[in-house]
């Protein structure tokens, strides 16, 4: 049984090694095959192979041609390969990483930023509380943390995600996302945002190969993205769809960057890596509040530390009733949605029909009357289940 | 060293010989491999925005190949157990067939993850923060990679003996055979505990993953494998004895019966419950919400499946003329149960019950097919070089004689010990 | 059975003695398309959502009444005094005044004025008592009806606090009742919801039977294409 031989004169197919492809090695050679042919067919046969195997390389130069148009910041500098890991960074380590990071923030939006590592505060848990009875599903907390926290707006990174709940049920598949409704809140649902939890068991860290993610004694779960190698495992262990990966290069248009930027928190990031809420700590680590809960209209975010008694989570998880998302994961989250004793007026079907016949079709954003002229309501309008609805 | 040194000159010179059909064949697998290495090229310029990967489906094509290629080198394992447990010296020499896929199909599975990183420029951070061992990704880097190594050494190892024209010394491969049987298991084992380990994925997170990986890995690996020692026998590049087939044929269908058992435990368990834990496989098996770009992939492939399995059972499968359909049918259909039955619907919908459908796109899909075509170029050239060597017709002595007659593997180590050493 | 394997098969043609050429041409038509990429690869380029400052604004909802309190009457700010000192106060429902007619009175079961204002001086709020506040102190005024939404306000858990969490650090500041709600129609008003969710690829995320135009459509663009031109207002 032989192997189909080619370039030997005595080969099976007896076509006198003529039909062999380039490459075959057999021109000169001490231990060639047996039969090398004579110097003119090995010429021939080396123009053969020289010319396929410069084919081969200017093939290979082609495949590899796009990277022709990696930017300068794209490829690592040395400095930033050699970076160590975040626990391991001396003081100095980490002021020359921030300066090049404000290098590089000047270099890509023109503006010098106010940049630091904030560390976490003695004696701190941070804990947030969000009132469902309040929340009205306005939307303004995820885009007022894309306006704190420099994320990308093309593709949109949204840390928050709004779910609109139909009443009567906290299966959160049979939430909408993608509500878009002319005005909310909406008659028989309830809004519930989700974002990271800093959950105090949590599946995140656990996972990550390289431990580029961690919990901070005061209980924020970091990202260090310069350490991140963008595997996604992260991404798939959370039971909250709380992290978010940069599938492309971040754009960020320069008049909306928020100079004020934290190493662990709102740095401009780079493609390839995770990120996600972070309780805004270059806010919260000196003090303030985070900007959700800023520009919520209706006060349903609470924010603060719960080891402080007096604090408002704090008395928020003692009279509340509270409760948190997926329980049964064990994740031990550190975000609780509560409620007050009353239904918010969004969700009474019998106030809503009220509030409906008062106010106007085209109404302003603010209820009104149909105008001064229409008829009151009176006390004594009302039929006595009517009566019975109103608080 | 000199000696060895001249052996992978040999080796290197020998992988550019061969007839039209091999020229053909590595050419064809050649330009799809710089395809994909081009396409990959666009990725890294670009980002994973080239791929139809998104924040709600976050692994796709990639990992789904790896998963599947990870099985498959696990199965090498399979020739392993009836030869040296059961002491079917017939089969000694496929054992190293087996083995040279696994180490192909490894390196395909680390070139899948690698090209799955966000930052593989980052991949050092591995070797200085290694979050060992809770994290069950440093589990299977360390498995993977050292199965790896344990497979090179083996198959490098005998091959060099006996183009040495030695007998190769029990103490240096034997033991590490038997730890490659055990450490086949384990790779496949952490690659699943990967998945069921997370309980954010209620679809994954069940005990019969892991035992269907194996199950699935033991029917697709062998079956690759039997296609590849037919195309040997084919070409006429080595005697390949009958009895291989029908014994890695017994070993696929017992695999696939297995296989398609735990399927049918796994659907009981989910449709019968009927929880809204059940999300994921009802969006897998008959759509969700009026999504359901998966429901023709997986009933395509239960059907493969089973008709493999059909074909299997029936006698005239001993013939290759049936055997190799069915081999064909079985790895395509565990691929898409594996890939498409597996990865994908562990996204959909996600925790928070939002439904976005993945496809890949025609990037990600030549990436894929160049790390494919690179691996079964690195297998092509790794079996043309074994086989002259376990036929004696590479050796140290003589050099390459394509002409000189065959030596059956017996007639090489005899030959060995009555020649010069 | 298996045919017997001591037999090789017939060898092949292995090809014509040219084919070998064919490597150069093979690699070189590879190399072009490869370089000039006639079909690259596609990248979702979203029109980035743009949210005006305004709708982010963390201040107040409301200018609350202060202390003197003042009303527009025909455009002129007027204390409330001014007139009342001199006029009698009716009680007609609002909708028979000639002024205040910008006040709509929508609060419930509370559909009389001088429930919560003064008879006597129209610059301080009525108790049930016959005790008046100023405007300043309005929560004690609303704390006689919705007496558990005033505790909650007190502890901090309704409504609205900006500032520091850390009252070492900065100081806490706590909305008042009617900076947010409107006393004559105290129920929140609805909003138009921001922006939604937009990512890469999510399709079609209407499926519930609108079908309106949504702004949920990443344009698909190859990479080296201008992205197309959007009129102001279009999704």
């Amino acid at each position: 049984m032989r192997l189909p031989i080619l370039n030997s004169p005595s080969g099976a197919n007896g076509n006198g090694g003529g039909s062999c492809g380039s490459g075959c090695g057999c021109a000169a050679g001490d231990d060639g095959p047996q039969g090398a042919n004579g110097p003119g067919m090995s010429r021939r046969s080396f123009l053969r192979t020289g010319t396929a195997a410069a084919g081969g390389l200017t093939a290979i130069a082609a495949a590899l041609s796009p990277l022709r148009e990696l930017e300068r910041e794209d490829a690592p500098s040395l400095e930033q390969f050699l970076q160590k890991h975040y626990k391991e960074m001396t003081p100095d380590d980490m002021e020359r990483a921030l300066e090049r990071i404000r290098a590089q923030v000047e270099r890509r939006y023109g503006i010098r930023p106010e940049l630091r590592d904030y560390k976490p505060m003695d004696g701190v848990e941070f804990v947030y509380a969000l009132n469902i009875s309040r929340c009205i599903g306005c939307r303004k907390c995820v885009h007022a943390c894309v306006a704190e926290n420099n994320q990308s707006r093309s593709p949109e990174v949204q840390y928050i995600r709004v779910i609109e709940m139909p009443r009567g049920t906290m299966d959160i598949e049979k939430g909408n996302h993608h509500y878009d409704r002319p005005t909310v809140p909406d008659e028989g649902h309830f809004y519930l945002p989700v974002q990271c939890h800093q959950c105090a068991n949590p599946p995140c860290v656990k996972v990550c190969p390289v431990e580029a993610t961690w919990q901070d004694a005061d209980g924020i779960t970091v990202i260090d993205y310069d350490w991140c190698i963008g595997c996604r495992y992260c991404e798939a262990a959370c039971p909250y769809w709380a992290r978010r990966f940069n599938f492309s290069k971040p754009r960020l248009p320069a008049d909306q960057v928020n100079p004020n930027m934290g190493y662990l928190s709102n740095r401009p990031r780079d493609k390839g890596v995770m990120e996600k809420c972070h309780y805004c700590l270059q806010r919260t680590r000196q003090g303030r509040m985070p900007a959700c809960l800023e520009v919520c209209p209706t006060g349903a975010r609470k924010f603060g530390n719960v080891l402080d008694p007096d604090s408002e989570v704090a008395q928020i998880l003692r009279t509340k009733r509270v409760f948190v998302l997926k329980e049964d994961a064990g994740t031990l989250p550190r975000f609780f949605y509560y409620f007050d004793e009353r239904y918010p007026s969004g969700l009474d079907p019998e106030a809503a029909e009220i509030a409906r016949r008062l106010e106007h079709e085209e109404g302003e954003r603010y209820g009104r009357l149909p105008g001064a002229d229409g008829p009151e309501l009176r006390w004594r309008d009302l039929t006595p289940n009517q009566r019975g609805t109103l608080a | 060293m000199k000696t060895y040194l001249t052996f992978l000159w040999r080796c290197f010179r020998l992988s550019f010989v061969g007839d039209g059909r091999y020229y053909a064949w590595m050419f064809f697998l050649t330009a799809v491999a710089l395809l994909g290495l081009n396409a990959y090229c666009r990725q890294i310029v670009h980002g994973l925005s080239v791929t139809g990967m998104t924040d709600q489906v976050s692994w796709g094509l990639y990992i789904a190949n790896f998963t599947f290629l990870v099985g498959m080198a696990a199965a090498a394992v399979m020739l392993v157990i009836p030869v040296y447990i059961y002491r079917n010296r017939e089969l000694h020499d496929l054992v190293i067939f087996g083995e040279l896929f696994a180490v192909a199909a490894i390196i395909m599975a680390l070139l899948f993850v690698t090209v799955d990183l966000g930052r593989p420029d980052r991949f050092h951070h591995l070797f200085l923060r290694f979050n060992f061992p809770i994290s069950m990704l440093t589990w299977d880097v360390l498995v993977l990679n050292g199965y790896l190594l344990l497979n090179l050494h083996i198959c490098g190892y005998l091959i060099y003996c006996a183009y040495r024209g030695r007998r190769p010394g029990k103490a240096f491969y034997l033991p590490f055979v038997f730890i490659a049987i055990v450490w086949a298991v384990s790779i496949h084992t952490v690659t699943a505990f990967l998945y069921s380990g997370l309980g954010s994925r209620p679809f994954w997170n069940s005990a019969v993953i892991a035992p269907r990986f194996l199950a699935s890995a033991f029917a697709a690996g062998p079956a690759f494998l039997i296609l590849t020692l037919g195309v040997l026998r084919r070409i006429g590049a080595y005697e390949v004895p009958p009895k291989a087939f029908l014994t890695l044929r017994n070993i696929v269908t017992v695999a696939m019966t297995i296989n398609m058992f735990l399927l049918g435990s796994e659907v009981f368990t989910e449709f019968y419950t009927d929880s809204a834990h059940t999300a994921s496989a009802r969006y897998l098996y008959l759509g969700l919400d009026g999504r359901a770009a998966l429901v023709p992939w997986i009933w395509s492939a239960i059907a493969m499946n089973t008709a493999a399995l059909v074909l299997l059972y029936l006698p005239v499968s001993r013939r290759e003329r049936f055997l190799h359909p069915a081999c064909v049918l079985m790895i395509v259909g565990i691929w898409i149960e594996k890939g498409m039955g597996l990865i994908i619907p562990g996204f959909v919908p996600t925790p928070l019950g939002e439904i976005v459908e993945y496809t890949p796109t025609l990037n990600e899909s030549l990436v894929s097919a160049g790390i494919w075509a690179f691996g079964l170029l690195l297998f092509t050239i790794l079996v043309r070089i074994t086989v002259p060597v376990l036929s004696g017709r590479l050796t140290e002595r003589t050099g390459y004689t394509p002409d000189a007659p065959p030596r059956t593997p017996e007639h090489a180590h005899a030959d060995a010990q009555g020649g010069a050493a | 059975m298996m045919p017997s394997p001591g037999q090789p098969r017939k060898h092949r043609s292995s090809g014509p003695p040219w084919a070998g050429w064919l490597f150069l041409p093979g690699f070189l038509i590879l190399a072009a398309f490869m370089a000039f990429d006639p079909i690259g690869p596609r990248v979702p380029d979203a029109e980035p959502v743009v949210v005006s400052r305004h709708d982010l604004d963390i201040g107040p909802r409301r200018d609350a009444m202060r202390d003197p309190p003042q009303a527009r009457i025909n455009g002129v700010p007027q204390g409330c005094q001014d007139c009342h000192s001199i006029f009698v106060s009716t009680d007609k429902p609002i909708s028979e005044l000639s002024v205040h007619r910008e006040i709509v009175l929508s609060h419930g079961l509370n559909d009389r004025c001088f429930n919560c204002h003064d008879r006597n001086d129209h610059d301080r709020l009525r108790l049930h008592d016959g005790a008046t506040v100023p405007f300043s102190q309005v929560a004690t005024l609303c704390a006689q009806c919705h007496g558990t939404t005033f505790r909650d306000w007190q502890r901090g858990t309704h409504g609205k606090t900006l500032g520091y969490w850390n009252r070492d650090l900065g100081e806490a500041l706590r909305l008042r009742c009617t900076e947010c709600h409107d006393p004559h129609s105290p129920r929140y008003p609805h909003f138009t919801p921001l922006p939604g969710p937009n990512t890469l690829r999510m399709g079609d995320q209407d499926t519930h039977g609108h079908h309106a135009p949504t702004r949920h459509h990443p344009l698909l663009r190859r990479i080296g294409e201008p992205p197309p031109h959007h009129p102001e207002g279009t999704p």
